[in-house]
């Protein structure tokens, strides 16, 4: 399928894991792609694999601390390729360090909650705010971020990063709101359990656990998001819209219980 | 090679509309097709069309409302094709003497409400537990019901249509949690307002009145909801499960009053770009 053919695409977070697969995804479909990220060297990596596969991509640096880099990065980003028709706002602060302290409310320290509300929500609007113009002219774009099954369901680990990602649910809501009639969609896709570098170093240990409570034979691929990605970032996701959709295993989908009573449903086998 | 390649679809409520949009995508994709409804002649033309364009398609008869019936299009299509890894549930009895007496509460003839669940609910139950024993044997089935937003809010009539919906909606929840690990996923498309080509050309006055409460410019067309049940019934759709995607222009995620406030909020973007 060709559906991004004519379209540019400036994704945030783009040096591995599910932003790296979309940008393989979103140029293997004719699309221009921008690879922002933090870790510009990484970026460099992934626009390496993307032009091997014959892709049309650069990457470059984006600071969601600041809101200077953010102009910069879209603005650098529709020079080049002359326009934005999407965005995939897909960084998070994913450090260890910073996960590691992101834990029991009563130790939280307001520094963490703080670090992790100004990259993942705050660069999240920033992002979308300096790109809403573009495509504001343009009458047409298509907003996609990166939301997570922890804003969903309570866990206990992790509450800001959680509580950052729900931000990003109720800000999706509000840009469809207030930018669909000019055009402009906006949707959050909900990862259950995919398996990256990151989530190996973060969750690797618990592995066989979140299997059991997906729904699926097996956890999430980066190319599972990638896909819902690329449907909506097309003209095939044109009356979608204000939507988080969850590409999860169907790991909220079902009772807590379930796992421990799996084999309750052989009994009723006639 | 495309994303369906020898893959076997049943979709019902295949001759018009959403059914028969999905059919030829699916078809478009690589799928050998089934196109199941009560109005044979409607999804033989459908099929006919898909084979002119050289898609791999025939035509079956079904009532939702026959249990025999559901079995034997089961039966029929194993036959045929020897297999199936996809059904779309699709099917719903929508006839105006149907639709049009399923009013308000108080007002609700109980066989509106009998007939309603009979073919929505019932039928589409039926229609899964027949199939899942093909399913679960291709080892990557894929099930997707057709719900209706009238399902996730309320509206002042189409009672039974909307509850029978949410059965629906449900019992998509249940199937995925109860086959998942067999390789079943099993999931809902949830459309907006998708009008007929005819409500399109003949109601402007509805269209509008309904256009402004979906954040799209535009209503929907049924190769919008046939686009997501593609995905949803290839490999790319095998970690999607137990989901409800709404398909709506986002009509059901915006508070009631936006469609009122809206020439306000333009008015308050308009001030501000002059000040900024």
């Amino acid at each position: 399928m060709k559906r991004m053919e004519g379209k540019v695409a400036i994704i945030s977070g783009s040096n591995g894991g599910i932003g790296a697969a979309a940008a393989q995804r979103l140029a293997g479909e004719g699309g221009k792609v921008v690879l922002a990220d933090i870790d510009v060297d990484g970026a460099e990596r992934t626009a390496e694999q993307v032009r091997a596969t014959g892709g049309i991509c650069f990457a470059l640096h984006l600071d969601l601390n600041e809101e200077s880099s953010i102009e910069h990065a879209i603005e650098h980003a529709a020079n080049v390729y002359g326009r934005i028709d999407v965005l995939l706002n897909n960084a998070a602060d994913t450090r260890g360090e910073i996960m590691s302290q992101d834990a029991a409310m009563e130790f939280m320290d307001a520094n963490i909650w703080d670090s992790v509300f100004r990259v993942n929500a705050r660069g999240t609007m920033l992002m979308i705010k300096h790109v809403l113009p573009h495509m504001v002219k343009q009458g047409a774009g298509s907003i996609i971020n990166t939301s997570s099954g922890a804003s969903l369901r309570a866990d206990l680990f992790r509450p800001a990063y959680a509580a950052s990602k729900a931000a990003i649910n109720m800000l999706t809501e509000y840009v469809a709101a207030q930018y669909g009639k000019k055009g402009v969609r906006c949707n959050a896709v909900s990862p259950g359990l995919v398996v990256t570098e990151t989530t190996r170093q973060n969750q690797g240990h618990n592995m066989d656990l979140y299997l059991a409570h997906h729904l699926t034979e097996r956890l999430g691929d980066p190319d599972d998001i990638a896909a819902m990605i690329a449907l909506l970032a097309s003209d095939d996701g044109r009356f979608i819209t204000g939507q988080i959709i969850p590409v999860d295993g169907g790991i909220s989908a079902h009772f807590p219980h379930v796992a421990d009573t799996r084999g309750g449903i052989d009994a009723y086998k006639n | 090679m495309g994303r369906l390649t020898d893959r076997t679809a049943i979709v019902t409520g295949a001759g018009v509309g959403i059914g028969a949009a999905t059919a030829r995508r699916l078809a478009s994709e690589g799928a050998q097709v089934v196109l199941a409804d009560i109005d044979l002649a409607g999804a033989d033309k459908v099929a006919a069309d898909i084979r002119e364009q050289g898609g791999d398609a025939i035509a079956l008869p079904f009532d939702l409302a026959d249990e025999a019936s559901i079995k034997k299009l089961i039966d029929d299509t194993l036959a045929h094709y020897g297999k199936v890894e996809v059904l779309f549930n699709n099917a719903a009895d929508t006839r105006p003497a149907v639709l049009e007496n399923d009013g308000p509460a108080m007002d609700l003839p109980i066989e509106i409400w009998d007939r309603t669940f009979l073919c929505n609910a019932r039928g589409t139950f039926l229609a899964i537990k027949y199939a899942l024993p093909a399913l679960i044997a291709s080892g990557r089935g894929a099930i997707i019901n057709t719900s209706s937003g009238a399902a996730l809010l309320g509206d002042v009539a189409r009672t039974a249509y909307a509850s029978a919906k949410a059965a629906v909606n449900t019992l998509t929840l249940y199937v995925a949690t109860q086959y998942g690990k067999q390789g079943i996923t099993c999931n809902v498309v949830s459309p907006g307002m998708v009008p007929t080509e005819n409500s399109r050309a003949n109601q402007p006055e509805m269209i509008k009145a309904v256009v402004r409460h979906h954040l799209t410019p535009e209503l929907g067309y049924s190769e919008d909801i046939a686009a997501m049940v593609a995905l949803l019934a290839s490999d790319e759709g095998r970690f999607v499960t137990g989901q409800i995607l709404r398909i709506d222009g986002g009509v059901t995620k915006a508070f009631a009053h936006v469609a009122d406030n809206r020439e306000q909020f333009e008015a308050h973007c308009s001030a501000n770009r002059g000040t900024i």
